[in-house]
């Protein structure tokens, strides 16, 4: 189950900040630096990039092991299925509002990610959704998009 | 103090609708502090949303509620399972754990909450003498005391922080970047927007925050598979015995102190004071081989301090404009929901909220005291919550929530973005809260030094020239060597194998915590007391 990180596999992480640390340099260089008695907008965002490129080398360089960083185990995939389902639940929101999303990412995680029992899922996901939208969207008023199971539900009085 | 400010102050805090919302905070707090996997930070990140529709006094007040509740609800699950909340709550685990296996988890908890109240009320009441002392202080700095401040304030918790200095100020460099997003306000023009009309106006620091401490935290206990504990021990009578409160005196008075001061100082607080506290209680004990097995000063003088610490961070939030930590760093962003800007000017254009909030944390403390008590047992049911609910009732608010800021989808993609930030965050090693204390402090930060520019003529010799910025340069001086210093001397320590203040059941508290520790710290102690822990098991 539990795989370890390869060796040397974790600078790879130094080496990804340092590469952030002088595109963010590159663009704060595109912007008017001014000069240290008039200062322009991309001084100050030079400075600090600056400063990160040499930090990341620093630890790029200068970390002997990977203590540091926890192992990739198998279970990152559990990570990747859990923003897909966050980003499933953005665009759905959009479309149809809070209930119906809800809905389907207590069910999908509950029983996809946790492997609860299928009593307890549909119990939870339907708790969530009629709270959730009687809590954010009824109580608090939100301004949800439009959600058409709310309409259904209140008679068209919350949508 | 002028008396007046102060009866104002407990108007404020003894308004109906203010009891209530403190009443709130402090319950909610502790919910949500005692459910797994959530501390003070995500708490309050998940609870800003419903400040929203809060007056700004009650908001506040509310917030101040959430801050020592959810504080206190770590301890529970620090003493009951070995699972501090929060890293201030670390230590309390060392010798309320072992308490709790003796089947004295309710005096543990009892005297940590009359500890936190003591330290707490006379945190306040030092709050009350020194803020008007300090916000009068502070009307006079200018740009370069505020430019030194802030950047003693992010490299304070860079170093004190959890983990790697360097690996935080690279935490703390990539917050500053987060923080330059959007307009420039002195030349106007666009700065990292890459062409998004939402961005021209920066990135919401509550959806950076319900990100990193949010979905980070359920992403990165997802992979982790947490599975539920159980409670060893009984609870037994939660109120402490005479005896108890006779060997937990000292300590809370000590506790009381020390947290304060160290609580007043950038980067202070909690985690700094009930480290502090418990060396000391130790070193100053007749019996300091009982510590780490059970000893009720090693439980008392840490939380005292700790809530002493926590108080007394107010005064640089409220009067400097300057959060100490993290999580002062969200009460800041609540503060500002509500158009309400910390600072130097805060108690002369909104005296009701600056002393309706100090005021209010005299009663929030009581409230505390008289809550957790009774409360203690109904709280232990709830750190039986499946995570799997626990994560999609949080990942609902948090959308939700975030959504609410702006009525905009927008925000809900910057959360999850920084969902993904804030694990990959404590995979490698790397403590969000430098990044999110530098989100907040980095306009401040950034203006005041280019203000400073601007009157110098460009000469940093301005810095050196004005007494507070040269006597805060000296303290950064200082404390950069002295973290240096610490570090080898530690690293002495652990190559001779030798002992440390702090008692050797460090690692398992932290192994099976959910405090942000770096799998260095987590493996070099496992390292060390592996063997150690094998015989608990067979004790136990």
């Amino acid at each position: 189950m539990r795989t370890t990180t390869p060796p040397q596999l974790y600078r790879l992480n130094g080496i990804g900040l340092m590469l952030v640390g002088i595109y963010l340099l590159v663009l704060s260089l595109q912007l008017p630096v001014g000069t240290l008695d008039r200062p322009g907008a991309g001084l100050w965002p030079a400075v600090v990039s600056g400063a990160l490129v040499v930090m990341s080398a620093v630890v790029t360089l200068t970390e002997t092991t990977s203590d540091d960083y926890e192992p990739i185990t198998r279970r990152i995939m559990h990570v990747g299925l859990a923003i897909a389902m966050l980003i499933g639940f953005v665009l759905l929101f959009a479309a149809v509002g809070l209930t119906l999303p809800t809905f389907l990412f207590t069910l999908c995680w509950m029983r996809g990610l946790a492997r609860e029992s299928w009593r307890m899922t549909l119990l939870t996901a339907v708790g969530n959704a009629l709270a959730g939208t009687l809590v954010f969207v009824v109580l608090l008023g939100v301004s949800a998009p439009y959600d058409p199971i709310l309409a259904v539900l209140t008679g068209g009085q919350f949508s | 103090m002028n008396f007046a400010d102060l009866i104002l102050g407990f108007e404020v805090a003894f308004e109906p609708i203010n009891l209530l919302y403190a009443f709130v905070g402090v319950v909610i707090g502790m919910v949500v502090g005692v459910l797994p996997g959530l501390g003070p930070a995500a708490t309050i990140a998940l609870m800003l949303p419903l400040t929203y529709s809060v007056p700004p006094q009650a908001a506040i007040i509310m917030v101040a509620g959430i801050y020592y509740g959810a504080y206190y609800g770590g301890t529970i699950t620090a003493v009951l399972l070995r699972l501090p909340g929060e890293a201030a709550s670390v230590v309390t685990a060392y010798d309320g754990y072992q308490m709790a296996l003796q089947g004295r988890a309710g005096p543990a908890l009892g005297i940590s909450a009359i500890g936190s109240f003591v330290g707490g009320v006379v945190a306040t009441i030092g709050l009350l003498f020194f803020a008007p002392v300090v916000a009068e202080w502070a009307v006079t700095l200018g740009p370069p005391e505020f430019a030194v401040l802030a950047f003693a304030g992010i490299l304070m918790i860079a170093t004190l922080g959890q983990g790697g200095a360097l690996k935080n100020l690279i935490s703390a460099c990539l917050g500053l970047m987060v923080a330059m997003v959007g307009t420039d306000l002195i030349t106007g023009s666009s700065r990292f927007t890459f062409g998004s009309v939402d961005m021209l106006s920066g990135i919401d620091f509550v959806a950076v925050a319900m990100g990193l401490f949010g979905v980070g935290d359920i992403l990165y206990e997802l992979e982790r598979g947490g599975a539920g504990q159980k409670i060893k021990g009984a609870i037994g009578r939660v109120l402490p015995t005479r005896k108890d409160m006779r060997d937990a005196s000292g300590a809370i008075a000590r506790g009381t102190l020390a947290g304060f001061f160290l609580g007043l100082l950038p980067g202070g607080g909690g985690v700094v004071s009930s480290l502090a506290s418990y060396s000391m209680e130790k070193k100053l004990s007749k019996h300091p081989e009982e510590f780490g097995h059970g000893a009720i000063a090693g439980v008392a003088g840490p939380e005292t301090a700790n809530n002493a610490g926590s108080t007394a961070s107010f005064l640089p939030l409220l009067t400097l404009g300057i959060p100490s930590n993290v999580v002062l760093a969200l009460v800041y962003g609540a503060l500002l929901i509500q158009g309400v800007t910390p600072g130097p000017q805060l108690v002369s254009e909104h005296p009701d909220i600056f002393w309706g909030v100090i005021a209010s944390m005299v009663v929030g403390n009581l409230m505390l005291l008289l809550l957790s008590i009774p409360l203690i047992k109904p709280f232990i049911a709830l750190t039986k919550v499946h995570m799997s609910i626990l994560s999609t009732v949080v990942v609902m608010i948090t959308m939700i929530g975030v959504f609410s800021i702006s009525n905009s989808t927008f925000d809900m993609w910057t959360m999850i973005a920084f969902g993904i930030i804030g694990y990959w965050m404590r995979k490698t090693g790397y403590d969000p809260g430098p990044f999110a204390l530098a989100i907040v402090l980095g306009p401040l930060l950034e203006s005041s030094f280019r203000q400073t520019m601007l009157m110098s003529e460009g000469s940093f010799a301005i810095f050196a020239e004005r007494p507070v910025t040269l006597i805060g340069l000296l303290a950064i001086v200082l404390l950069a060597s002295g973290r240096v210093l610490m570090n080898i001397r530690r690293k002495r320590v652990l190559r001779r194998g030798g002992e440390t203040l702090l008692p050797v059941e460090t690692p398992s508290a932290l192994s099976t915590s959910t405090v942000r520790t770096t799998p260095r710290l987590r493996a070099k102690h496992t390292a060390r007391t592996g063997s150690r822990e094998g015989n608990e098991e067979e004790t136990r």
